[in-house]
């Protein structure tokens, strides 16, 4: 498995130079730089844009500005923020920090609830209770999290002020984690609805597909009871295409939490991002975007490996 | 025995509990809040020209003179305003003796002297910084400090606009004590200030908030509140927190935003001073555009105040200058050009312009009257108001096809003069400097002698001779439709009735934040 896992990573490497190269590029095709942010200001001269792009590296040809960053990143030095005037790196981390909580928060609604959601909707005999919680997931899952979020927002945070406008933590105070979760509560829940219906409907399938098979008939007839069928012989079963899905969702999970950090004023990465592009602070851009590709390219290997341990049939050569 | 103890104890402390937390709430940290859609890039000044960021530091920094409410120039960390007749400034207008306060303390102790004042032009000049705007600054030829409180300002050629750089576009002073012999831009300064401003800086929770606390040394007079929150907050989180009133005043809120926070109780919409308006960019040297009589056909077809009233919820004005009525130099008897389709259509039928297929667009010699409109993307009003156009011009037989970039591709864009039409929005400072024009001219205006006008302005010490040169231009750019001004665009904050002292001034809308107080 460890001889698998270094293959893999080690493959990555093409991968990720292939992406980095494509990245650059594309932020190279819209007209202007980051220099013209400042352009449409009148008091900006045009002079001071060019000798801006001077100082910034702005005016040497692209090839030569794509291999210097390459140059630099290798060595850990992800190059300076153009707007923050400070390094790149420490600008994506400290949102990148941000971002997980928010996401983990997320995460942990989304499975748990899931999880529940899926058991009990494969549980249940009654059609009236499967069709209603099946309803359920399925509402969860075309509701926009900027509408969800903005009513949670309108009747928790105005109505009833349980909950804070937005921001992690009470300004002026000093960082508490029942203050971080006090705040963390409202937009994981939203960020989570989306993936608690998903993520049930996967788990509800896997077994009801799981209790038709043969062995869990064998369990029957020695006379275990549904309970246990259920958990003891088919979650385990069932659980494995959520882990695909799982994987495949932590990057989207990471990037898409934009939207829930838009409306709930959650200081992350999405925004970070969005900031970065429209003021074409390359530098940050490129950071956070290689960020995101390291967490695909890890998520897959993860998923890979977790197969293994679900799994005993999978072997890695 | 245990109870009763337990029991006695609890109840005499239960006062002494109760006493502790009245006192505490009571001596608890008084705040005002203000929201802010964008977020500060750094607070070291001349770096970055967003307004916002300007806001915030003149909160933590302080300019020689500031503009009051009323238009006047007003003495800040200097003593008073130099004036040819008190002897500040030369009778030819190219040099000014500025005295300066000799009680103002940066906010870690230090004195505030001349040598701050050559130290922040040095800054501002230094060409290995990227700074994006030097103003005047670049023009200076000499700062002689002939004491430590005295600034003497040598221009080469008369210069007029020194005052209004020195009050609001680059004005704040650095301190060079704090910054001389530093790697400026990657210096932690940026995001941890020192100034002579009312508010000391405390703390700047990326994409969050920036937290200021009072300044009790300030030398306009300390505070009445401990401390100045301004929170980044887009549209919605800023609704939540006005609806909460967790807020005294959100800064430049969107059309979008407008009808809401009309509604909210206990807020009220105003408009803060800015000299500041919407236009459409016409392409003078296009192949459609060159002819006048399209351009003022364009310009009799557009119905501003139908836009004003639908977009821009009826709080700006319709405007046929190229300078906003709010600026002194504004010419109120440019030639109008009022909705009036007819007009529109006789103009482009007496230009050749005929719709002899019938498809509703007109043609001239085989080619179609098809424009193309440059809009930003990404804000609702901006495509309302180009749609609103599209559908007033193809009533007169003009077809528009709408073409949205992004921001920071629109000036390369127009620069190239790959456009006809565009759409945005310009600010002019209170002593013009007249970019549009002479600066980009994107519109590609080509009457010289109009622009000699303008040229001439920065070296007319008469300020009535220099409001009449750029009157007569804005006269000329009018009979020409070289531009097509659509209305002025205020600049909307949303104050708590709790707030009382805010009094917005062209230096910016919490330039006296050190005056207010919260009820």
């Amino acid at each position: 498995m460890t001889s698998y896992a270094l293959r893999r990573t080690l493959g990555a490497i093409p991968r990720v130079l292939l992406v980095s190269l494509l990245l650059f590029l594309l932020l190279q095709l819209p007209a202007g730089g980051p220099a013209d942010v400042f352009a449409a200001d009148p008091n900006a001269s045009p002079d001071a844009i060019r000798r801006i792009e001077e100082l910034w590296g702005l005016n040497r040809p692209v090839h030569e500005q794509y291999l210097t960053w390459l140059g630099n990143m290798l060595r850990g030095d992800w190059g300076f923020s153009f707007g923050e005037r400070r390094p790149a790196r420490v600008v994506v981390l400290e949102r990148l920090g941000n971002t997980l909580w928010l996401t983990g928060g997320a995460l942990l609604v989304g499975l748990v609830a899931g999880v529940a959601l899926g058991v009990a909707t494969a549980a249940t005999r009654r059609r009236s209770v499967k069709a209603a919680l099946q309803l359920l997931s399925v509402l969860g899952m075309s509701v926009p999290t900027f509408w969800s979020g903005t009513l949670v927002l309108l009747y928790f945070g105005v109505r009833l002020g349980l909950i804070p406008s937005g921001g992690m933590g009470t300004i002026g105070q000093a960082f508490s984690l029942p203050d971080l979760l006090h705040h963390l509560a409202a937009p994981a829940i939203v960020l989570g609805s989306v993936y608690v219906a998903q993520w049930s409907r996967f788990v509800h399938a896997g077994l009801e597909e799981a209790m038709r098979e043969d062995y869990v008939r064998t369990a029957r007839a020695k006379g275990r009871h549904r309970g246990a069928l259920l958990m003891r012989h088919a979650f385990p079963n069932a659980a494995i295409p959520l882990a695909t899905v799982l994987g495949l969702e932590l990057p989207r999970l990471v990037a898409g939490a934009m939207v829930t950090e838009v409306v709930f004023a959650w200081p992350g990465l999405g925004r970070l991002l969005t900031e970065s592009l429209l003021g074409r602070d390359y530098p940050v851009v490129m950071a956070a975007l290689m960020l995101l590709v390291l967490l695909v390219i890890t998520a897959n290997l993860l998923t890979d490996l977790a197969y293994g341990l679900l799994d005993p049939r999978v072997r890695y050569g | 025995m245990l109870e009763s103890i337990h029991h006695l104890a609890l109840r005499r402390l239960l006062p002494v509990v109760i006493a502790a937390l009245v006192l505490g709430s009571a001596g608890a940290q008084s705040r005002v809040t203000v929201l802010s859609p964008q977020e500060p890039a750094t607070l070291l000044p001349h770096l970055d020209l967003l307004t916002l960021t300007h806001e915030v530091q003149q909160l933590i920094f302080d300019c020689l003179f500031v503009v009051g409410e009323d238009g006047d120039y007003l003495p800040n960390l200097a003593a008073e305003v130099p004036t040819v007749a008190n002897g500040g400034v030369s009778a030819d207008g190219t040099t000014y003796t500025i005295r300066l306060r000799d009680d103002v303390s940066w906010h870690d102790g230090e004195r505030l002297d001349a040598a701050d004042v050559v130290y922040t032009w040095r800054l501002i000049t230094d060409p290995d910084l990227p700074v994006p705007a030097r103003g005047v600054w670049d023009k200076i030829e000499a700062i002689e400090t002939p004491d430590p409180y005295t600034v003497v300002v040598r221009f080469a050629d008369t210069n007029v606009a020194f005052l209004g750089t020195a009050s609001s576009d680059s004005c704040f002073v650095v301190p060079e004590h704090a910054l001389a012999g530093r790697e400026l831009v990657e210096d932690p300064f940026n995001r941890a200030p020192i100034g002579t401003g009312a508010f000391r800086f405390e703390e700047w929770q990326s994409g969050a908030f920036i937290r200021l606390s009072a300044n009790p040394a300030y030398f306009g007079g300390a505070p009445a509140f401990d401390e100045l929150v301004v929170r980044f907050a887009g549209s919605q989180a800023a609704r939540t927190s006005l609806q909460r009133g967790e807020a005294e005043l959100a800064l430049h809120i969107g059309f979008a935003d407008l009808r809401f926070a009309q509604g909210l109780e206990a807020y009220s919409v105003e408009q803060a001073p800015d000299h500041a308006w919407w236009q459409f960019w016409i392409n003078n040297e296009g192949p459609i555009l060159a002819d006048r009589a399209v351009r003022r056909a364009l310009t009799h077809g557009l119905d501003k105040r139908l836009i004003t009233e639908t977009v821009f919820g009826g709080v700006a004005d319709p405007l046929d200058a190229i300078l906003p009525p709010s600026h002194w130099a504004h010419a109120d008897d440019v030639r109008a050009y009022p909705y009036d389709p007819e007009a529109a259509a006789s103009l482009l039928e007496e230009a050749g312009w005929t719709d002899a297929d019938g498809d509703g667009v007109r043609e001239k010699d085989g080619q179609r009257l098809s424009l193309e409109i440059l809009n930003i993307a990404g804000q609702a009003d901006r495509r309302q108001v180009v749609q609103i156009a599209q559908d007033l011009w193809r009533d007169v037989g003009i077809e528009t096809v709408i073409r949205e970039i992004d921001g920071a591709s629109f000036p390369p864009t127009m620069s190239s003069g790959e456009y006809q039409l565009a759409y945005g929005w310009f600010g002019e400072n209170q002593e013009p400097v007249f970019g549009l024009w002479l600066g980009t001219n994107w519109q590609n205006f080509a009457d010289e002698a109009a622009l000699d006008l303008l040229r001439g302005v920065s070296s007319t010490v008469e300020r009535e001779a220099r409001a009449e040169a750029i009157r007569a231009f804005q006269r000329t750019v009018a009979e020409e439709a070289a531009m097509l001004p659509l209305s002025t665009r205020p600049l909307l904050n949303v104050v708590s009735d709790r707030l009382d002292g805010y009094r917005p001034s062209l230096s910016g809308s919490l330039y006296n934040a050190h005056e207010w107080t919260v009820r």
